[in-house]
């Protein structure tokens, strides 16, 4: 245990993931960076999976158990892929390019690496900081590693009236497990309680998030360089970079599962891949393991894939669905009512102030909010052709779904003294930077880039 | 100029140090006119600065010794150490900022900032300092209403631990000039706050002189003024050099971010690095709670009991229930008044955090507030906070 129980505990369930996805991804449809990206997340999720399931049979949890269930998972994997080890195409790297834009690509990979190693510092010196962190989350962590059990946390009221003390309680009892799970496997590998290093897997994250990205630039035909540009874009953005500095919230998680589930869904809808639907529909349906806001996030996802499959009937259901959803919210008046969460009422609190200076004052975001409507009015004349049709659903599905949170429920005091506003926003960046890069890339005048994309499935074959 | 319709216009030739300069120029005039409009008629000068060194300060208490132009505190008498500086005459008001040029301050020593002034010679008032990294932060005396008028005196208080010599170089009362306040805005040390997850920096007064939109203003004007030039000479515009300059942009912006960083880095460094988690939490601005309530811990059995924490302020409850895991606490948000005293079982623990209110009769072992009472156990007194048994 100790730090080698940390790694293993890191590397692990990567490499679970990895496996299976391997299965998932078929010839010629994936890369390294894609692949590493994507499997850390089904891995670590999927560990957490495991870890519940482990416990419902009554297996008591530890080091040596979840361990010993990854290994047979990974062995499964091993098995049913075997056969397709060398169908992967090479990662990002073009070294037939120029000199200069290789210097370039260097360069960009240093900074990249630069900041991903600072924040990896400051994971390792900080103890658990943010207030949700040690109010919502760590909390289940520290006692489900202390007792080696899922035991459940209930709200308050209810701890106060159990006459057997069975149950814990802390400030966001009904949130999802995933995030305290991933802490206390941590916390299993490393043999003790330290809420500095259980916090590791946010690096990872912020490190696969940009695997998963500049894998899914390059199957998009981006050359090298213009991927990595992209992906450095992605890392260099200050509120990502502060969720995993400071970990231990599960927004970071959030985006990055959101966010890749979102990439796979524009690929799928550009080529029909169906390795990229899998991939879509598993990390959508991962949302929800992460935070309760990822179910509205998973629903934004739908009427893209109906937009895609039928575009007219798809077009007309959304548009329907939405007037649906604001004929109830305007028949329930100020009374309002719950759904996933929230509560929506018919009353409508005008929180511009606070976008206005979040977006385009702070320095939240660089320049990514002001480059989106800049995107959008050089692409307007594409945007109803396939697949920017889907693509621009899933970016308006994601800002209608903020801007009912923002300016009709319960929210928008939390937007206006700033405490709910970056981080409900960090959850679509990574894919509005996706969908950013796309749009310049694709830009009337530059080579088209699906030949790009064969010539590379061409090289893995 | 004019060309026939369907004649394309030629493109025009990069010229990089053009571009360069016409985005030096869209900077100077974006600079200019914003310095004018937060600070009309004075964007240059206004500044003032008045600084002491170490030979002008005295000391009053604790044991000095000189090193160089510093003094050096290598001992509290009786707790604290006191340096001063005496017949100041300085006007408060047109010297609010206020910045004690200190060297190797540790983690746990306490840092106050005394001042005297004429309209109230007989009241001492202060402010602590904030600990950045190995020295502390400036004051901003602007809002302080005791900050006014002139200044007789002011003197340096040191408390707590004292786990190495502290170097005392000087102390500076300032006015900063604009460019001093945009310098800082820009590139000044922040450390890790409680609000980074939810934005970064604090507060935004000068929205056009912030990097993010000063930044935006500059590429906009950048852009104008190159598509007038074009226009003039009849080129078509190129898409390259305007995304370069965008790509420069972004860069820019994240090299400003990258600085941030690296002031947080060393500040997280110099606080945390080479501690185990318990050496982290002692170190870490509710240390003092986290060592209080690691003494209480030893005092609660059985380890299932329940644990009642309360505190009339949410954060330290709430880091008190944290810090109380994995006992089984009660944290719960908003509960700032004790539960009815139906609430609690014998063998519930209660933890009360400086609540004035509360009441305890030894004599009877009661735990009294408002009109409730509860026959309880007092196991611990920690600085003003308690720890009790519900019998």
């Amino acid at each position: 245990m100790g730090m080698g129980g940390l790694m293993l505990a890191m590397l692990l369930p990567w490499l679970a993931g990895v496996l299976w996805l391997r299965r998932l991804l078929p010839r010629g449809q994936t890369n390294w960076p894609l692949w590493l990206g994507y499997g850390y997340f089904a891995g670590m999720l999927g560990t957490t999976l495991l870890m519940r399931a482990l416990d419902a049979v009554g297996v008591p949890l530890g080091l040596g158990s979840i361990a010993a269930a990854l290994v047979l998972l990974s062995a499964g994997a091993v098995w049913v892929s075997r056969g397709q080890w060398r169908e992967v195409s090479l990662p990002g790297a073009d070294w037939r390019q120029p000199l200069g834009t290789r210097l370039l690509w260097l360069a960009l990979l240093a900074l990249t690496t630069v900041r991903l190693a600072g924040l990896g510092l400051e994971i390792a010196w900080q103890p658990l900081f943010p207030w949700d962190a040690w109010s919502h989350w760590a909390t289940k962590a520290r006692v489900w590693f202390e007792l080696g059990q899922l035991v459940p946390f209930v709200p308050a009221q209810e701890w106060l009236s159990q006459s057997t003390l069975l149950a814990y309680t802390d400030r966001a009892s009904h949130y999802p497990p995933a995030v305290p799970l991933l802490q206390t496997w941590m916390a299993f590998g490393l043999g003790r309680w330290d809420d500095t290093l259980i916090n590791l897997p946010w690096l990872g994250a912020g490190i696969a998030l940009l695997l998963g990205f500049y894998g899914q630039a390059r199957h998009w035909g981006m050359a090298p360089l213009y991927a990595l540009a992209a992906t450095y874009f992605l890392a260099s953005i200050p509120m990502l970079d502060t969720h995993i500095a400071l970990a231990g919230d599960a927004d970071l998680f959030l985006a990055a599962v959101y966010g890749l589930a979102a990439v796979a869904l524009f690929q799928w809808m550009r080529t029909r891949e169906r390795a990229q639907a899998a991939l879509a529909a598993l990390f959508g349906l991962a949302c929800l393991l992460v935070k309760q806001p990822g179910i509205g996030w998973a629903l934004t996802l739908l009427p893209a894939v109906w937009i895609t499959l039928s575009p007219r009937a798809g077009i007309i259901g959304s548009l329907l669905a939405l007037g649906l959803g604001f004929g109830a919210m305007l028949a329930a008046g100020q009374t309002g009512f719950n759904v996933l969460g929230y509560t929506l009422q018919f009353h409508y609190v005008p929180v511009w102030g606070a976008l206005w200076d979040n977006l385009f004052v702070r320095d939240n975001w660089h320049l990514l909010f002001y480059l989106l409507p800049l995107a959008v009015v050089l692409n307007l004349h594409r945007l109803p052709d396939t697949p920017w049709r889907g693509m621009t659903a899933v970016v308006l599905a994601g800002f209608t779904f903020l801007f009912v949170v923002f300016f009709f429920t319960h929210v928008s005091a939390w937007v206006e003294d700033y405490t709910v506003v970056n981080r409900a926003l960090l959850h679509m960046v990574p894919m509005l930077l996706f969908y950013i890069a796309v749009l310049l890339h694709d830009l009337p005048g530059r080579a088209a880039p699906l030949p790009e994309m064969q010539e590379e499935r061409e090289v893995s074959k | 100029m004019t060309h026939p319709a369907d004649t394309p216009l030629p493109a025009a030739p990069l010229r990089w140090p053009a571009l360069t300069g016409l985005v030096a120029l869209a900077a100077l005039l974006v600079w200019l006119a914003a310095m004018q409009g937060y600070w009309p008629g004075q964007p240059w000068g206004g500044g003032e600065r008045h600084t002491f060194n170490a030979a002008t300060l005295t000391t009053e208490r604790g044991s000095t010794r000189h090193s160089g132009d510093a003094w050096v505190v290598q001992a509290l008498d009786g707790g604290a150490a006191l340096l001063r500086l005496t017949d100041l005459q300085l006007n408060a008001d047109s010297l609010p900022r206020v910045q004690w040029s200190l060297g190797n301050v540790q983690q746990g020593t306490q840092l106050q900032f005394l001042w005297r002034t004429a309209r109230e010679p007989q009241r001492t008032f202060g402010q602590m300092l904030e600990w950045h990294g190995n020295s502390v932060a400036a004051l901003d005396l602007t809002e302080d209403p005791n900050w006014h008028g002139t200044i007789l005196e002011a003197d340096l208080l040191v408390r707590g631990a004292l786990p190495a010599p502290l170097q005392v170089n000087g102390v500076t009362f300032a006015r900063l000039s604009p460019l001093d306040i945009l310098a800082e805005e820009w590139f000044g040390v922040r450390p890790w706050l409680g609000t980074s997850v939810h934005y970064i920096g604090g507060d935004a007064p000068r929205a056009w002189l912030a990097p993010l939109p000063f930044a935006v203003l500059v590429l906009a004007l950048a852009a104008a003024l190159l598509a007038l030039r074009l226009w003039r000479s009849g080129l078509r515009p190129q898409r390259g050099p305007l995304w370069l300059l965008l790509f420069a942009v972004w860069l820019l912006l994240d090299l400003r971010w990258q600085g941030d960083l690296w002031h947080k880095h060393e500040i997280s460094f110099e606080r945390y690095a080479g501690k185990d988690w318990v050496g982290k939490h002692a170190a870490a601005e509710d240390g003092r709670l986290f060592e209080m309530i690691e003494q209480m811990r030893t005092q609660i059995t059985p380890a299932n009991a329940r644990v009642f924490v309360f505190a009339d302020n949410d954060y330290l409850r709430g880091r008190a229930a944290y810090h109380l895991l994995p006992l089984n606490v009660l944290n719960k948000d908003n509960l700032l008044d004790l539960l009815p005293a139906a609430t609690y079982r014998p063998g519930d623990y209660l933890i009360i955090l400086g609540r004035d209110e509360v009441g305890y009769a030894t004599a009877t072992k009661t735990l009294q507030w408002g009109d409730q009472s509860l026959h309880a156990e007092l196991l611990q007194v920690v600085e003003g906070s308690v720890l009790l048994r519900v019998l």
